[in-house]
This record gives structure tokens, sequence and C-alpha cells, in this order.
């Protein structure tokens, strides 16, 4: 019954603002108004709806309810989701829509935890790309800090009707306003959009770019050329490892669809990015050949020596195989670094291993096969004895 | 004697069929009169129609709402004043009220005087089908709830407020002249 949601709601700072906003926004005008309230209609349409001006009056309740189930009529979709919409007028909405083949309303608990994973590095893979501001096939560990502003505020909502429907609500600027980026390919960027704004648009945008792109390999087969030509789009090894694991590691298709802040609609972009399983697997293997070429550079990494190979003479340089973590990233990141390193490296190296201390090295690491090689070596030492490494 | 069941359900159902004819009452009044009718969905407490005249492209007279609580009797009951009429104070004290405060949507009281056999509510004439017999409408809103204290209320009906298209049109677009250049259109 849906009295039940309408009674819930906060009588005391009801957001009639949001409401007239709203209805402004969805091609309704106030075409008669009186003290106690104002008639709104659609140009070209049958029936008026009353929105009345204030909370006090004991119909207050059934006067909103009655209007939602106008609205719900008339858009085709859940008054809940309406009223959500009304309330969260500064935010931007994102649905992914995953079929998990489960009763509705349900997922495999395994299934929710990938991708709930893969949504928030969906979310972070737009965040840091609009953030640094210039086009890059793997980005960055260290997140800018407006990056991680951003996807500490961003929230999970109650999951949508359907299943399984995850909810997603950036907050946005309450207006337009002028910041500074250098990525001015980012679409729809016109100077106005808040950093917020520009990273939903961005994500929709990239998204967009990472489909065309698989619907093109799909097509005409063969190479990553299609996607290595939308990077400066936004495609990223990122973002596509973000889709591989909202779908559960390519179980479940993706439909998704991005609700604009009522207060401030974006004309386009309402059509829904539907990603098939066969795009799915293809945008999961450009993400892990953006991995394979790319190269992490700067990187330091705190860990064991676990394994020393030299060849030719005993006062020679070596390579040495360091278990550890990238400092800046240091939860994604465990694992082992094969290094070449100096003679004189190299038996610090050896001491820092028969006595289990902790070394500190700083290079580019590089995805060979399976093998993540640091190169340009810099900086080696031990930095603190014992087991202190978690 | 004590009333049995059957005629406790008899009058239940005439009270019902009684309550329902009364409503109809009013919308075919209303609608021939020329103004929409219909039911709010949720209703408020009390209130049983909507009566509204929506702004048209032809007449840009700016759209008006009343809401009507819809009451029946067979009793017909006159002083000098009209018609008397007892009513529950609930359905009293919910009518009370003031604009803007309590109320969004200006409310009335309609009593329907209908006559006391079902046979007799509607007749066809030489002119076309007669409803029967009257109704009243009244607003009660800067009336004093009754309260607690009492279960009802005695009123008296006034003779000018019988309902007719006239006196609809008047409080629904609270405008004497705009009500006759309606009707006459």
């Amino acid at each position: 019954m849906a009295i039940d949601v309408v009674h819930q709601l906060p009588i005391e700072g009801f957001p009639l603002e949001n409401l007239r906003a709203y209805l402004a926004s969805s091609g309704w005008m106030e075409v008669d108004s009186e003290s106690s309230g104002s008639y709104w209609a659609k140009p070209d349409e049958d029936g008026e709806i009353w929105l009345p001006s204030h909370t006090r009056v004991i119909t207050f309740r059934t006067r909103i309810l009655e209007l939602l189930r106008n609205l719900e009529d008339r858009e085709s979709r859940p008054y809940r989701e309406i009223l959500g919409d009304v309330l969260d007028l500064d935010r931007d909405i994102q649905e992914i829509r995953t079929f998990p083949g489960e009763k509705p309303g349900e997922t495999r608990l395994s299934d929710g935890v990938e991708a709930v994973e893969g949504i928030r590095k969906w979310i972070e893979s737009a965040a840091v790309s609009v953030a640094i501001g210039h086009p890059q096939a793997v980005l960055p560990r260290r997140k800018p800090g407006r990056a991680q502003d951003l996807i500490s505020a961003t929230n999970l909502l109650v999951p949508g009707v359907g299943s399984f429907i995850w909810r997603i609500s950036t907050p946005i600027a309450d207006n337009p306003r002028q910041d500074s980026f250098s990525f001015d390919e980012i679409p729809g960027g016109n100077g106005l959009d808040d950093y917020s704004r520009l990273t939903t648009k961005f994500l929709y945008s990239s998204t967009m770019a990472t489909v065309s792109a698989a619907q093109t390999v799909h097509r005409e087969g063969g190479s990553l050329e299609p996607f290595r030509e939308r990077i400066n789009q936004g495609v990223t090894a990122n973002l596509c490892e973000a889709l591989d694991l909202s779908s559960s590691s390519g179980r479940s298709p993706l439909s998704i669809r991005f609700r604009w802040a009522t207060r401030r609609p974006v004309g386009a972009w309402l059509e829904p990015i539907e990603i098939s399983l066969p795009e799915l697997e293809i945008i999961a293997w450009a993400g892990r050949e953006f991995r394979r070429e790319a190269v992490d550079e700067g990187v330091t990494i705190h860990g064991v020596v676990v394994r020393l190979v030299r060849e030719g003479p005993s006062d020679g340089p070596g390579q040495i195989t360091i278990a550890g973590r990238d400092v800046d990233s240091p939860e994604n990141s465990f694992g082992h670094y094969w290094v070449e390193l100096t003679a004189e490296d190299y038996l610090v190296a050896a001491e820092a291993h028969s006595s289990d201390k902790i070394v500190e090295i700083t290079g580019d690491v590089h995805s060979v096969g399976n093998r993540r090689v640091l190169r340009n070596p810099s900086g080696f030492g031990v930095i603190y004895g014992g087991d202190e490494l978690g | 004697m004590s009333t049995s069941l059957a005629q406790r359900s008899a009058r239940g159902y005439r009270n019902r069929g009684q309550g329902h004819y009364a409503e109809q009452y009013v919308r075919a009044l209303a609608s021939a009169s020329g103004f929409s009718v219909g039911k709010s969905d949720p209703e408020p407490v009390g209130i049983d129609l909507q009566i509204k005249y929506e702004r048209r492209k032809d007449v840009p007279w700016p759209s008006k709402t009343i809401e009507v609580s819809v009451k029946s009797t067979s009793s017909r009951t006159y002083n000098d004043d009209g018609l008397m009429y007892e009513i529950k104070s609930g359905a009293h004290d919910v009518l009370c009220g003031s604009m803007g405060v309590d109320f969004d949507i200006r409310r009335y009281l309609v009593v329907v005087v209908v006559p006391e056999r079902l046979h007799g509510y509607g007749a066809m004439t030489d002119q076309g089908l007669a409803l029967s017999h009257e109704a009243y409408l009244i607003d009660l809103m800067s009336s004093q709830p009754v309260g607690q204290e009492q279960s009802s209320k005695s009123m008296t009906l006034p003779t000018a407020q019988l309902l007719t298209p006239n006196l609809l049109s008047e409080v629904l677009l609270e405008d004497s002249e705009r009500a006759c250049e309606w009707l006459s259109m």
C-alpha cells in the first residue's frame, strides 16, 4: 500500500520547492495558483494536478500521494522512484541492472559482493579520470583528493524494483558553477559543470565509448585498436575491469540508466546503456590487455626479498623477487615484483633476505606475462627489520 | 419489541442505497452544471466528492475546486428558516477549519433530502428524468467544532442554500457574474 511510504515522509520541512522544481523540469507548467496551492498542467495533455502550498494542512499527505500517483501513471514508473527523485534533487542517480537469474529481488551473495565492488570501481574510474584531467589507458593508483571525496560522498541506495537493480547516488552542486578542468574533451562539458556533474557525465560518456569499442571488436573481430582509439574518450583498463566485476565477472549482462538531478537536468543521455555478455567478455579482455601494455611509473614497493638469482661472477649484479605491496595502493597490489639490481644493491638484498628485513624500492612496474617487473629501480634499501609488513 | 436482524439488515441496505443515491444526485447536478466530478485517491477523511472547474482555452477563468461531504436524510421537517437536520459531531467537525491553515481546498456539507422509499428516487416525466427531492449546500468552515461532548448537532439548512446549478456555480467559481455567464453558455 502506497500510503505507508507517504506516512513516513517528514512533513516538517518537506521540500515542496523540490516538488515544484521536479514538476517544472518534467514539462509541467503552473497554470493557476491560489494562496493555498497551485494547479499544474502539461501542454497538450488533459488533466491538472494540485500542489498544496503548505505542509500544515490536514490533507497534505493525501494530496502528495494523489500527486505522486498521478505522476506514476503519466511517467509509467513507480511513485517511490519519483519520490526519490524529488527528495534527491541535487543528486545524479545511476542504476545498474544485473540479471542474476534468481527470484526477482534476489541475487547470490557472492555475485552481489562482486557487483558492488565493480560499481565502486566504476564510479572511481570516472572520478579519477576527470580529476587527473588527461586521458590514459591505466589510471594511477594514487587517487586525487577530490576523487576520494566524491567517492566517499557517493551512496548506495535501496535497490530498485526488479532483479537486480543497484542504485547509486552522487551529489552534485545545487547550481551550475564554473570550475576549471583541463580535460576539455568531456562531452557536454560547458565550463559550467562542477566536478561532480562532470564526473557523472564522464561516467556516462566513457561507458558508452567502452561499449562502442566492444561492439566494434565484436562486429569486426581482432585487435585492441577500437579501445585504444577511445582512450581520449575515457576508456581505461580500470573502467573495463569495473564493468567486468559489476557483471559478476561476465555472468550477467548489464543495463545501465542514468537519472540526472532534477534541479539540473541534462537534456541528452537519457538512453540506457545495454551491455551484452559477448560485449562484456571483450571488455574484460581489453582491460587485461591494457594492463599488460601499461606501465605504472614511480611505484614504491615495500616487502621482503623472497628470491635471489645471480648468474655470472659472485660480485656482479643479480635479480631478486620482492613479495610486497605498492605503498600507494596496498589493498590492490600484493604480489611478487622482479627486479634487476646492481652488485651493491644485490648484497643489501641478500642481507635483508637472510635476516627477514623489510626493503623499499621505487621504479616503473611493467606487466610481462604473469609477472610484475620493476624497471628503472632506485632508492633500494632496508627500511626496518622483522615481520612488520602485514 | 426488538428490531429483528432482517429488519436491521434491510434498514442497513436501504441506508447504503440511500447514501449511494445521494452521492449520485450531487454528481448528476454538478455534471449537469458543466463541472467535473470525481473522487480523490486517497480520499481525505470525511470527503466524498471533488467538484472542479478546470481552466479552458475558450473560457480562461482560473481553475477552481471544492470538496463536499454528502449526507442524506429522508426526514422533511422544516422550521421558519429551513430544513431541520441532525448531523453527527464527527461528520460536522471534519468540515470546520480555516483555509490555508487546516484546509487547502474549500469544503462543504451537502445534505440530500431523499424520498422514504426507493421507488421515489427517480421518475420519468415529459421533460425527462427527475431526481427527488432536493439538496442543500452549507459552509461549515467557520463553524465551531462540536467536539466529543455531544454526539450530534442540530442545525437548520436555509432555504436559500437549496443546491441548484446556479448556487453550485456561484460557490465553485466564487463569482456570481461568472456563474451566470457560465450557465448561459
